[in-house]
């Protein structure tokens, strides 16, 4: 009888899957339970009384997290009046560089604008960072010069630390409705 | 999400595998390498799940936020980790820009800031999708240009994630940078200089703060951050650390510190030095430090100090000459039992010190307090004639109203009336009576002092030294018309006595102060101090606590009033020895010393040369031999020697002379004082006996100790 290879053996090709199926079941059983007993087994082999030392290493990376960043704020009022908002933007910045980090800001576009033609030149947009230890005043803001909102030159606290500007507008004499724009904030470490 | 995406391509093999008929050592393969699939990912799975931490809303987190490529790693690509720390899912696209160091060393991004790398960096991925809880890792990769020039070039890696739709209009995007310094190799150097400097020039207290400003004028960086490159300066022996900082090419930065603990006083000098290459650069300032507020504080204390002192003390002067007339005003003003009673509560505070428990102590000799008065040094120290232990000598003036006292005795040893009737007699010719004997007389409003110091059993004794010229005149001394007639032949004898003492070989000698300062003896009513007052008297008893433990400070003024030395003069030598009791006075060689008892002579205790002394005796004597005027004013007894008695007059000076015939036994002096003290007296005594007494045995190198307590 001459031998025939497995496919032509003339066993049902469920019971070939199944056999394969057995093998590498028994192949991941294999693999999954011999570390395990190699740890059953080895304490059975030490000596009772071994002791010995172990030095205990911890590597800690430099790094600069930007958290907690208020997503949008709404100035609201009449041509004419100036609204704050104190407080309108909050974040929070951890990072255990030595030389300390600086936030700043800068306006996606040069004017805020709304569905129509009409628009609100972002410089009339002003930011105070006097609230969180910075330099008092209100700054205008800038689409081609980042504002500087922030700055030390030592880390942050262990868990951040807390930033917060006050925003103004000067509202100027344009059509009513909802005047949109995008500020950027990005916290970058001192070199 | 490279782990989910891991898994699902294992998941895929395995499923190719069964397809497919496969030998059997095909189907062995497939099973050891899903084996080894589920070893490697199962723990790369867990990562994401646990070591990222989360917050609502956006935030990431990048590693290592600062890039510094050396000059030998430019080629070498670079890796940087970027978390999600977020809840939502983070769209990150990668941006360029140049940047440069502002002075406080922070990074201002510029378009247009100077040796710019933006052109020699690649991100990749550019844009990247991170999952909440999880990490991604990005390349960084330089490509620096065939002829870049060497040095330092610099560029900021922006990660940018879009604003996230909320209520408002105004949106928030977040970015994060991370800069990047890449040192173009070649030849480069590195030389940063310290500029400036500064710091206050004048410090109150506190911490100080100190700036310093760096330029690096070089091709590189220089970086002031790891251990042992900090910024140091040094201040008076301290070493004061800056924080770590980088100076980037072609910028100029400042840093400051605080010198928290500097010393209280202090001109300071604070130095800073950089060495770099070979070239160093020093900058110095000077901080002087004086605490303003504290001293002025101090001086302020002082002042007010003083301030209160001197009120206090002229308050007391100022009740002691009211004091008397306004309690007896106010006690008319009174009912006749409130009047009684403030007399009487009046004449117990006024107590004589001679009644007190203190005084009579005091008065009934010192054994008791030898040792007090032994540790006291001072000249005024506790003085009795001839140095000796036991009572006071008779005729001392302890007790009030003394000159008073000592006239009515006086009369009753001349005329041997009674006390009552000589006081009586004397009181009788007060009225009339100039001068400050008659102004001591008056009415003593507390007789009770007058009848117990009335008993006196050596009436001759007591007025052996109390004797004044008036006093003798009333005592039934020789006739004006004698004494009249006689004053040529009383110059003549003060003068000749004079001249033969002075040429005597050798005596002993006692001396007596005895200062009246005219003050009402009946102390004022006082109120009780106030606070500073009490504040100050606790203070001065503190002060003479240390200086003379276990004294009395009210024994003092006593002391100080009525001093007394003994001793011994070498008349023909011109040179003598007295002790005062702890201090003493000697005159040898011409040259006069005073000080400490029982010191040995020398140029510490030597007086000033030249300088006359009013209580000199033998300047005493001299000035005697050339007096001017004269008369017999009575007789007396000096210890046992019987002698006339001569009012002197000396110039301006007035003497009472008491002379044997031979030699002057006794004479008197009376300084007045002058101004406020107008009323102040001081009666000087010196009695000589004992003629040719043996003096070359003395220890003539030593100040005198006979009297002082060893």
């Amino acid at each position: 009888m001459p031998k025939t290879s497995a496919h032509q053996s003339g066993v049902p090709l469920r019971h070939r899957k199944a056999a394969a199926l057995g093998v590498a079941a028994l192949g991941v059983a294999v693999a999954v339970t011999l570390p395990a007993a190699q740890a059953l087994a080895a304490p059975a082999a030490a000596p009772v009384s071994a002791s010995g030392t172990t030095q205990a290493n911890v590597d800690v990376s430099a790094t600069i997290a930007l958290t907690d960043l208020t997503p949008s704020f709404t100035l609201s009022g009449l041509p004419g009046d100036t609204p704050t908002d104190d407080g309108a933007v909050t974040m929070n910045v951890m990072t255990n560089n030595a030389t300390g980090y600086n936030v700043t800001v800068e306006s996606l576009d040069p004017n805020l604008s709304n569905s129509g033609p009409n628009n609100i030149p972002v410089t009339d947009l002003q930011v105070d960072d006097g609230y969180s230890g910075g330099t008092a005043g209100w700054l205008p803001l800038s689409s081609t010069a980042p504002v500087q909102v922030f700055s030390q030159a030592t880390p942050s606290s262990d868990t951040g630390d807390t930033i917060v500007n006050d925003y103004r507008m000067t509202i100027p004499s344009v059509p009513a409705g909802t005047y949109s724009g995008t500020l950027n904030y990005v916290a970058s470490t001192n070199p | 999400m490279r782990n989910v995406h891991r898994l699902e391509k294992c998941h895929r093999w395995a499923r190719a595998l069964c397809v497919r008929p496969p030998a059997v050592g095909a189907a062995i393969m497939a099973a050891l390498v899903a084996g080894a699939a589920v070893l490697c990912a199962v723990p790369a799975a867990a990562a994401p799940a646990g070591d990222v931490p989360q917050h609502p809303g956006t935030g990431m987190a990048i590693s290592p936020p600062r890039l510094v490529v050396p000059a030998g790693q430019v080629t070498k690509v670079q890796r940087l980790e970027i978390e999600n720390r977020g809840s939502v899912p983070l769209h990150l696209h990668v941006e360029l820009s140049a940047f440069e160091e502002a002075s406080d060393v922070s990074t201002v991004l510029r378009a247009s800031a100077p040796y710019s790398a933006v052109r020699w960096i690649k991100v990749v991925p550019g844009n990247l999708l991170i999952m909440p809880g999880t990490k991604r890792f990005v390349q960084v990769r330089i490509h620096v240009p065939a002829r870049a020039e060497p040095g330092d070039h610099y560029v900021e890696i922006i990660f940018m994630a879009p604003p996230v739709a909320g209520r408002g209009n105004i949106h928030i995007a977040e970015g994060l940078g991370v800069p990047v310094l890449i040192t173009v190799p070649g030849p480069v150097i590195d030389n940063v200089r310290v500029t400036r400097l500064t710091a206050d020039r004048f410090s109150a207290g506190g911490a100080v703060l100190i700036t310093a400003t760096l330029h690096e004028s070089g091709d590189v960086h220089h970086s002031f951050r790891g251990a042992g490159e900090r910024l140091t300066a040094v201040a008076d022996g301290s070493r004061l650390l800056f924080p770590p900082f980088t100076v980037l090419r072609g910028t100029t930065v400042s840093v400051s510190t605080r010198w928290d603990n500097p010393p209280a006083v202090c001109v300071c000098h604070i130095t800073v030095s950089v060495v770099t290459d070979g070239h160093r650069s020093d900058a110095s300032v000077t901080v002087v430090i004086f605490p303003v507020a504290k001293a002025i504080g101090g001086a302020a204390a002082l002042t007010g100090l003083s301030l209160a002192f001197l009120f206090a003390s002229r308050r007391m002067r100022s009740r002691g000459r009211r004091g008397g007339q306004a309690r007896w005003g106010r006690a008319a003003s009174l009912p006749p039992a409130k009047a009684s009673a403030l007399l009487y509560h009046e004449s117990r505070r006024s107590r004589p010190p001679a009644l007190s428990r203190s005084a009579t102590h005091a008065g009934s000799g010192d054994e008791d307090k030898g040792h007090r008065l032994a540790r006291f040094p001072w000249k005024f120290i506790s003085r009795r004639p001839g140095g000796v232990r036991g009572a006071w000598p008779k005729g001392h003036r302890v007790t009030r109203d003394h000159a008073r006292k000592q006239a009515i005795r006086a009369r009753m040893a001349a005329t041997g009336e009674p006390y009552s009737v000589a006081a009586r007699a004397l009181d009788a010719a007060a009225p009339v009576a100039p001068g400050p004997v008659a102004a001591e007389s008056a009415p003593n409003p507390e007789p009770a002092a007058d009848v117990e110091s009335a008993p006196n059993p050596e009436p001759a004794a007591d007025a052996e030294f109390a004797a004044t010229p008036e006093s003798i005149a009333d005592a039934g001394a020789p006739a004006d018309a004698e004494r009249v007639a006689d004053s040529a032949g009383a110059l003549a004898a003060v003068i000749a006595c004079a001249s033969r003492t002075l040429t005597a070989p050798s005596a002993r000698i006692e001396i007596r102060a005895d200062t009246d300062l005219g003050r009402d003896p009946v102390p004022a009513l006082r109120r009780r101090p106030g606070l500073l007052g009490r504040l100050t008297r606790r203070a001065a008893k503190a002060a003479l606590g240390r200086v003379a433990p276990g004294t009395d400070p009210a024994e003092y003024g006593d002391l100080f009033l009525h001093q007394f030395g003994a001793g011994f003069i070498d008349l023909a030598g011109g040179r003598y020895l007295i002790d005062y009791g702890g201090w003493a006075q000697a005159l040898v060689d011409g040259r006069r010393f005073s000080g400490l008892s029982g010191e040995p002579l020398g140029p510490r205790y030597e007086n000033r040369p030249g300088r006359s002394r009013r209580d000199d005796p033998l300047d005493a004597l001299g000035r005697l031999r050339s007096a001017t005027a004269a008369r017999w004013v009575g007789g007396d007894r000096v210890r046992w020697t019987t002698c006339r008695v001569a009012a002197t007059t000396v110039g301006q000076a007035e003497y009472t002379v008491w002379i044997d015939g031979t030699r002057i036994q006794r004479f008197q002096t009376v300084e007045r004082g002058s101004g406020r003290s107008a009323r102040a007296t001081k009666t000087e005594t010196v009695e000589l006996w004992d003629f040719g007494v043996p003096v070359d045995s003395l220890d003539w190198s030593r100040l005198p100790n006979f009297r002082t307590p060893r």
